[in-house]
């Protein structure tokens, strides 16, 4: 039995099929989730998993949306807390005066900075959303946000110099 | 919008451009019945126990080694029979490995163990060691051994597997456990195997995996070896599963020397730190690299050391002002609130946040005029032991630390 069956008859919302919702969500949060983690792998699974738990809730979800946005977002904490900490081994590998295109090097930069702030940063600058959404994105109290992103900008401003 | 943030913008886009699905609809329905979250903690016990069984081989390669004294080599001279309870009897009980066992006081020296089985390249600092002054070499050691495994290997085959590295037991007897014939060892039914001057037991309780050896020139060596085995008494409770700090450090940013595990994990402070300008919140804990100003040490076992120092500025309250910059993304619990904890002779404050797979245990203290904080993060159950152990190693020497 495919998923849009299974839905079309138990998984409702609102007129709404778990199938439909995927769809209009998937790409979006994958690529969230990339910006967020650096990596499409990781990020799929992240993604993967967090409609997984949509999925499950679907018949008691009033707002699957912001729901699965969290999920996403707290998945992507969870990801870069466990990697963060084997990253710190990692510049006794690396090469740090090899040649690198900018764009490696704003990933590098991205990839160093505390997890709140870099989402701070994607929230803003590739969402585009305002500090109060960027809050309640991450949950957070609306003055954390400025600060957060002031201080991811100006540790790239720094090692960019 | 400045140069960077145009820049950060077109980056976030080009590379949320490129951002492909890997997932479809049935792939979610699929993952329902899969789902299920990842034991972390029964990974890092299993890391562990791989560790500790690689020492334990190699350790009692060691005793092998040792034991095989100058009559075992001649094949035909053995010493005759001297039982060990003819003299006065001593107990040992090992710091590391959660048992005891009795030794013959006359002539016998007694080698505690100093490591982690398997943490150390010298095999033998995982093995308490009685040098029985009997042509035999007693040896015993332990590893963690949680009970279940998720591939479904027997208690038997999770020993072969451990003791089949050489860099745990290089010169084993190769027998299978399963195989081996049956000992008991306080009450726990274990197995033994015997083979050219040497005797290896090994027994499983109170979810550790216990290793005894005895490398011999004697022609009686299994009663020997039985009447040692005789006065074991297993303590599994009182094991140590973090490794023995044997390195020390002095930090030439922060004022202070301590000792650590050296496995390449030391990451000394390139900056000063700086909590009134550079405040620490939560997420800094999680980033990469270290905290600014902060020496660190990855230890590969689940806990991660920091700490850094910084003067204290003139007529603050220190409790307000630790409260304010320095923990104000901590564990939550005001510093006069805090449990109390010594360091180098001063008196400081200890608290513990027990979050999920994210623990954390951050120490202050006050000594010349600086701050001190030594903070561990970790996933481990015996994490305020292990803080302990380090904290019993720090010299605070804030004259020493590089100023501004």
């Amino acid at each position: 039995m495919v998923m849009e069956e299974v839905h079309s008859t138990v998984g409702r919302l609102d007129g709404v099929a778990f199938g439909d919702f995927y769809r209009s969500e998937l790409d979006g949060q994958v690529r969230r989730a990339v910006l967020l983690l650096g990596s499409n792998d990781l990020a799929n699974d992240v993604v993967h998993d967090a409609f997984i738990e949509v999925y499950r809730r679907w018949d008691t979800l009033d707002e699957p949306g912001p729901y699965l946005h969290v999920a996403v977002l707290n998945r992507c904490r969870g990801v870069h807390r466990q990697r963060s900490r084997h990253l710190r081994l990692l510049p006794r590998l690396i090469d740090r005066d090899s040649p690198a295109s900018v764009g490696e090097h704003l990933d590098d930069l991205l990839a160093e900075l505390p997890f709140n702030q870099r989402a701070a940063v994607v929230l803003r600058f590739y969402a585009g959303l305002t500090t109060a959404e960027i809050a309640g994105e991450l949950g957070c109290a609306p003055g954390s946000v400025g600060p957060w992103i002031n201080r991811a900008l100006a540790k790239m401003r720094k090692a960019l110099q | 919008m400045t140069d960077l943030e145009q820049q950060l913008t077109d980056h976030l886009r080009e590379r949320a451009a490129a951002a492909t699905p890997h997932y479809d609809l049935e792939a979610v329905e699929a993952g329902l019945s899969l789902y299920a979250p990842v034991d972390l903690d029964r990974r890092r016990r299993r890391r562990l126990l791989t560790a500790a069984v690689v020492g334990v081989a190699a350790a009692v390669a060691l005793v092998v080694a040792i034991a095989v004294v100058p009559e075992a080599q001649d094949g035909d001279a053995v010493t005759p029979v001297t039982e060990p309870d003819q003299d006065p009897m001593t107990t040992f009980v090992s710091p590391r490995n959660g048992f005891s066992v009795e030794y013959p006081e006359g002539g016998a020296t007694v080698t505690p163990a100093t490591q982690l089985l398997g943490f150390s390249q010298q095999v033998d600092d995982g093995f308490d060691v009685v040098e029985t002054g009997l042509a035999a070499v007693f040896k015993g050691a332990s590893t963690e051994l949680p009970d279940g495994d998720p591939d479904g290997d027997s208690i038997d085959e999770r020993v072969d597997e451990y003791l089949s590295d050489d860099y745990v037991l290089p010169d084993g007897c190769g027998v299978p456990r399963s195989q081996q014939a049956e000992i008991t060892i306080d009450g726990e039914s274990g197995r033994i195997s015997e083979c050219a001057n040497r005797l290896e037991a090994t027994v499983v309780a109170g979810g550790r995996l216990y290793l005894f050896t005895m490398t011999h020139g004697r022609s009686d060596a299994r009663a020997v070896f039985d009447a040692f085995v005789a006065t074991i008494d297993l303590r599994p409770e009182a094991a140590v599963d973090f490794p023995g700090l044997t390195t020390t450090f002095v930090s030439p940013t922060n004022g202070f020397s301590f000792d650590y595990p050296d496995r390449g994990g030391l990451a000394p402070a390139t900056e000063l730190w700086d909590p009134v300008n550079d405040q620490l919140d939560d997420n800094d804990y999680d980033a990469y690299p270290d905290p600014e100003g902060f020496d660190g040490v990855e230890t590969g076992l689940g806990a991660y050391f920091l700490a850094a120092s910084t003067p204290i500025p003139d007529g603050v309250s220190i409790d307000e002002w630790v409260d304010v910059y320095v923990l104000s993304g901590g564990c939550g619990v005001p510093r006069s609130q805090q449990a109390g904890i010594t360091i180098d002779g001063q008196s400081g404050r200890i608290s513990e946040c027990a979050e999920p797979q994210r623990g954390r245990i951050e120490a202050t203290v006050v000594a010349g005029g600086r701050l001190y904080l030594f903070t561990l993060l970790h996933d481990r159950p015996d994490a305020r032991a292990f803080f302990d152990a380090w904290v019993a190693t720090i010299d605070l020497r804030p004259e020493a630390a590089a100023v501004p």
